[in-house]
């Protein structure tokens, strides 16, 4: 069972060249346009966020869930 | 997760958002909302329509304007638009008595990084919208590096080796998986490919403990190159993702890829 999952449902591999996979690997990897949210001031969290305002003299933008089963991190994607 | 790939990911918020500081609470398992942003939850009243608020506060922390994450009442996230995301959050913002003369700070790109080790690109590179916005993780290394030391002839690689690594590839916004996963199953191989570089290759079968989320199975290529003391790395991991849609009781399946660039450059 172990070895059959090497058959079912993989794509094939880009492994060969060395160009090959810097190839797929710039193809993955993703362009500055796509990652926007980090282009947003992020704080560690809300306290280090009302620490850095006040030195900074500036507004905060915070952003709050709840009733989930985990925290997540808005900032990395994972939420 | 709409709130992150249809918002804040949106340029025209990103602008509207330049003079702020951004951070983020989220709850976990029911505990206790902090007591310095309870007050908070407290002048905007109970009900909202969602569970995602936003909090527009002075550098005093004060509160100035707070809004709920997703426009009108359609309790349906996937049913506004990235745009119609984006405008409603630009006009909620500017709602906001923020004093004028506020510093705008460049918006530089400034990605998650680490001392050593490496960042992951998590995508799912045929969705669109939100679940189309990719994942930026980092990881600061171990013994990853000692283990993928450079082969004098091909060896064989433990992919649990990289567990710590691997477990990370995983979508955002399905809410079946909420965590990493917790094995990491498979055999690469580490081929030298010249005097100072090597290939990892490999399948990989990433999986949960509980039946209900199905594993990943992918492959995992590398190209490690070694410089003196420093090793570079530049990889993919590449296969579909199953995701059960309970809903219509069927599987779908969805292209998920991961790009691994160590760190430092």
């Amino acid at each position: 069972m172990f070895l059959a999952f090497l058959a079912a449902g993989t794509l094939p591999s880009q492994a060969g060249q060395p160009s090959e996979i810097l190839k797929a690997y710039e193809a993955a990897r993703p362009a500055d346009r796509e990652l926007g949210v980090f282009q947003l001031d992020w704080a560690d969290s809300f306290k280090d966020a009302k620490a850095r305002a006040a030195r900074e003299n500036r507004p905060i933008f915070l952003v709050c869930t709840t009733q989930l089963k985990d925290a997540g991190n808005l900032r990395e994607g994972h939420c | 997760m709409h709130v992150r790939g249809s918002s804040l990911s949106h340029p025209k918020v990103i602008e509207a958002l330049r003079p702020f500081i951004v951070a983020f609470w989220g709850q976990a398992n029911d505990e206790a909302i902090p007591k310095d942003i309870q007050p908070l939850y407290d002048a905007s009243g109970r009900h909202t329509g969602s569970n995602v608020r936003c909090f527009v506060l002075d550098y005093q922390g004060k509160l100035l304007h707070w809004f709920n994450g997703f426009p009108g009442n359609n309790p349906n996230p996937m049913r506004y638009s990235t745009d119609e995301y984006a405008t409603y959050f630009c006009d909620e913002i500017n709602r906001a008595p923020v004093l004028l003369k506020v510093k705008l700070r460049d918006s530089k790109l400034s990605l998650p990084d680490v001392k050593n080790g490496v960042r992951l690109f998590i995508r799912l590179p045929e969705q669109r919208g939100s679940y189309g916005t990719p994942v930026v993780e980092v990881v600061e290394n171990k013994t990853e590096w000692a283990t993928l030391g450079y082969p004098k002839t091909a060896r064989e690689i433990d992919a649990q080796s990289l567990t710590r690594w691997l477990r990370l590839c995983y979508p955002p916004g399905v809410n079946e998986q909420l965590e990493p996963y917790q094995s990491v199953h498979g055999t690469l191989t580490l081929t030298p490919a010249g005097e100072h570089q090597a290939i990892l290759s490999g399948n990989i079968r990433l999986g949960m403990s509980d039946v209900e989320n199905p594993p990943f199975d992918g492959t995992f290529d590398a190209l490690l190159t070694y410089n003196r003391n420093k090793v570079t790395l530049r990889g993919v991991v590449s296969g579909l993702y199953r995701r059960h849609d309970r809903m219509h009781d069927r599987d779908m399946f969805w292209r998920l890829t991961t790009a691994i660039e160590s760190r430092p450059e």
